[in-house]
């Protein structure tokens, strides 16, 4: 059996995405969804990369990038001063206080959704406005305005605990294709290399006929049904001349570590090799942040196992010069609320929580926005997710004011259209 | 577990809520002042806070300020002592006159980093001559309490010290970590003294461990080694069976395990005490909004039905109890729950659109008069 990158049923789920994703008359795979593909070539030959941290279930703001120490809900923990003056980390965060000078904090993000299931899908959306469709995450929207760079690695990967497999649903209307490679535990693919009893020329006999049947395929059926599947094989090839980065034994053991041996830390190791060999965007989650209960002595555990890797990162990245062109993005759903429920947890809060970005040009050390004195809401101006994506995509050297999408003869925004990057952030 | 004088009888086992005193914030401690005029309580506001118990109400007095973050221990020393711990490290021992301790208050001694950061266990010994502490900064602390002056540094603790207690001799100490372990130590030599005692409760997943103890305690004149908290089942929400483990301290032996509930979402046992040798009484925090006041009759528990005790006594309205205080007169005490519905996503404001914090509203029962 030649080498693949799903089970049979993962391809089942692929095509349906597929069948689904274009039952509207969509257009194609293509470059055909930029409107301007002048564009799209210039973003081609640009080499930034994003590195999403995502939190799952939501860390708290307070025992992490806005600390309240003494205050009504402050919490247990005090705040540490960190290498930008002014600026005070929770003291759960000593690595990264003393490398806040690759990071900002934007302390006003307020948004609209409280729960899991609907809230992180539109913040890693970007919350546009309803146009009916359903908009790609932010690793499959970078994906497709700027494709998988000169590698030819896949643009989208996904480092997550669990499973793995490729997750189309994640890229929307712009159809499979453009889905996460998810690494599950950081694994490659299952079967990824060839077996031994195969050799190489019958695997390439083997290949030739699986490109037969897709051409025939291919014939009596949409173009985009079978280029995600296409797509998958595409990709498999790809890895497999890039086993090497699945290969712990060759890790240095000073980095495993520096980064810890705990998911997150052999997750964040592994997107900094994986940005190294090229890909464009990865995304690493760390779940169980969702604390309504012991909310304290998890954040005890699950900040500094978190302030470690992201310290050990941002070193690599700083030291290698990489942190010019990578973006990197801490956040999650939403933050937790302010007051303490009798669980001794914290609950779902969207109304004035912290994320933490930095990199590929964004103004490293600035606090934007700030809450009240108890955290309760936000002082001034709150920011939506789409001020974000509008924030990441300039960085990133995409103009989302300009760039859109093509859906069909559907043009589309990247990023929500009312909304305006916060200039603070950007050179 | 405690000795039984067999020849007793059995005290009654219903109590009566007779009270319920708002308060404005969150507790996590509450203990009688010796003399049983005050009950002193603190929690999520740094504040030493005093409720004179001499009149038909009780009434709070002026707090104690001097502590940051929060407060989840306290103990008192003797008659005329109060020792008390933050989560920013700070030990601080309060003298007061125990002819008036609705009196001037003053500080004995004071540790502004007596551990790096937060306190998690605080045990005397009896005679009112030795105070131990055990912190997030993975270590453990006895101290002279005249004067706090530090006795022995017992550091190097492998996971954060969730509990801690002082054997009655002073020359002995147990410390309770994340993991469930509870290890011996000699306060002489500052050495561990014997084999460590896997209680098993705590969780752990793949990358997290959380923690099961929430404190430890000699009862029985230091026969015997009480540590209490959850059998814990799931990883970030209090999930878990309130339980409460009996050891030996001559053989290091378990010699009870008490399931307190079946229901999972009942959490912690988050506080007890021993009415007397026969009867156990915990208080629970789980879930929000899971909260239990228990009493079991440990003599009429057979060894099989331990796993899962039954109370001879369950009150299931009071929501998250998280402190047990008994009155030194043996007939009353006060349970520190929480206000009803203390969850919920979002911002939960009143008619006026102020933000609603929670609070512990302090349950006042009255046991039964003995026949």
């Amino acid at each position: 059996m030649h080498s693949r990158l799903c089970t049979p049923a993962d391809h089942a789920l692929s095509r349906r995405r597929v069948l689904g994703a274009f039952a509207g008359g969509a257009a194609g795979l293509g470059l055909g969804p930029l409107v301007r593909p002048a564009v799209a070539e210039d973003l081609k030959a640009n080499d930034k990369q994003v590195l999403l941290v995502w939190l799952d279930g939501g860390m708290s703001q307070l025992e992490s990038w806005d600390p309240k120490p003494n205050t009504r809900f402050g919490g247990p923990y005090r705040a540490i001063d960190t290498s930008v003056p002014g600026l005070r980390v929770s003291e759960l965060m000593p690595k990264v206080a003393t490398r806040m000078q690759h990071l900002s904090v934007v302390r006003s993000m307020k948004t609209e959704d409280p729960n899991h299931s609907s809230g992180v899908p539109k913040i890693l959306r970007g919350h546009p406005k309803n146009r009916g469709v359903t908009y790609p995450y932010f690793g499959s929207a970078v994906a497709r305005l700027m494709g998988p760079g000169p590698s030819g690695l896949p643009p989208y990967v996904w480092v997550k605990p669990g499973s793995g497999g490729f997750v189309s649903k994640h890229a929307g209307f712009l159809g499979a294709k453009y889905g996460a490679l998810a690494l599950g535990d950081g694994k490659p693919p299952n079967n990824l290399l060839r077996p031994d009893t195969i050799d190489s020329d019958a695997d390439r006999e083997r290949n030739e006929l699986r490109e037969l049947f897709e051409r025939r395929y291919r014939r009596t059926h949409r173009p985009g049904w079978s280029e995600a599947n296409t797509h998958v094989y595409d990709v498999a090839r790809t890895l497999m001349k890039n086993v090497e980065l699945f290969d712990e034994s060759k890790l240095d053991p000073q980095d495993v570590e520096r980064y810890g041996r705990h998911h997150l830390g052999r997750h964040l190791l592994l997107a900094r090799r994986v940005l190294e060999a090229g890909v464009r965007f990865v995304q690493v989650t760390s779940y169980g942040w969702d604390t309504h209960g012991d909310n304290f002595n998890a954040h005890a555990r699950r900040v500094p196992g978190l302030d470690q890797p992201l310290a050990a990162v941002l070193d690599d990245l700083h030291d290698r010069g990489m942190l010019e062109n990578v973006l990197v993005v801490v956040m999650a759903e939403f933050g937790r609320t302010p007051r303490v429920n009798g669980s001794v947890g914290r609950d779902h809060w969207p109304n004035a929580w912290s994320l933490a970005t930095g990199g590929c040009g964004i103004v490293p050390g600035q606090v934007v926005g700030a809450t009240n004195d108890d955290g309760t809401d936000v002082a001034g101006t709150p920011y939506d997710i789409g001020s974000l994506f509008h924030t990441w995509f300039h960085a990133l050297g995409i103009d989302s004011r300009t760039a859109e999408y093509h859906n069909g003869t559907q043009p589309l925004p990247v990023a929500h259209d009312d909304m305006q990057p916060i200039r603070e952030l950007l050179a | 577990m405690p000795t039984v004088d067999e020849a007793k009888p059995t005290m009654p086992v219903e109590p009566t809520q007779v009270a319920e005193v708002p308060t404005d914030r969150q507790i996590m401690t509450a203990r009688f002042e010796p003399g049983g005029r005050l009950l002193v309580t603190a929690g999520y506001d740094g504040l030493v806070r005093r409720w004179d118990f001499t009149g038909e109400e009780p009434r709070e007095l002026e707090p104690l300020a001097g502590h940051h973050g929060w407060i989840e221990r306290i103990t008192f020393l003797g008659d005329d002592r109060l020792v008390s711990a933050d989560s920013w490290g700070r030990l601080r021992c309060w003298s007061f006159d125990p002819a008036d301790p609705a009196g001037e208050w003053t500080v004995a001694w004071d540790h502004e980093q007596a551990h790096d950061g937060w306190i998690r266990g605080l045990d005397v010994t009896p005679d009112g001559t030795r105070v131990v502490t055990g912190g997030n900064d993975r270590a453990a602390r006895v101290r002279n309490a005249a004067d706090g002056k530090l006795v022995r540094e017992l550091p190097n603790h492998h996971e954060e010290v969730h509990a801690v207690a002082l054997h009655p001799d002073g020359e002995n100490v147990v410390t309770a970590d994340l993991r469930g372990v509870v290890v011996h130590w000699s306060v002489a030599t500052g050495e561990r003294v014997r084999a460590k005692i896997e209680t098993g409760l705590y969780f752990e997943d793949k990358s997290w461990a959380s923690p099961g103890i929430r404190f430890a305690r000699f009862e029985d004149d230091g026969r015997t080694l009480v540590v209490a908290g959850s059998e814990r089942t799931a990883t970030n929400r209090t999930v878990g069976h309130p339980a409460v483990q009996f050891y030996d301290w001559a053989t290091a032996e378990r010699t009870r395990s008490l399931r307190c509930s079946e229901d999972v979402s009942q959490g912690y046992v988050f506080d007890l005490a021993f009415r007397d040798a026969r009867q156990l009484v915990v208080v629970t925090s789980g879930q929000p909004g899971k909260g239990q006041l228990l009493v079991f009759d440990l003599d009429s528990l057979d060894a099989e039905e331990e796993e899962s005790a039954k109370p001879v006594f369950q009150h299931t309205k009071m929501a998250n109890c998280h402190a047990l205080a008994p009155h030194p007169d043996g007939r009353r005490f006060v349970v520190a729950a929480t206000n009803k519905r203390s969850q919920g996503n979002g911002a939960v404001t009143d008619k006026e659109g102020r933000y609603l914090g929670n609070s512990s509203p302090l349950h006042v029962w009255e046991w039964p008069q003995t026949p």
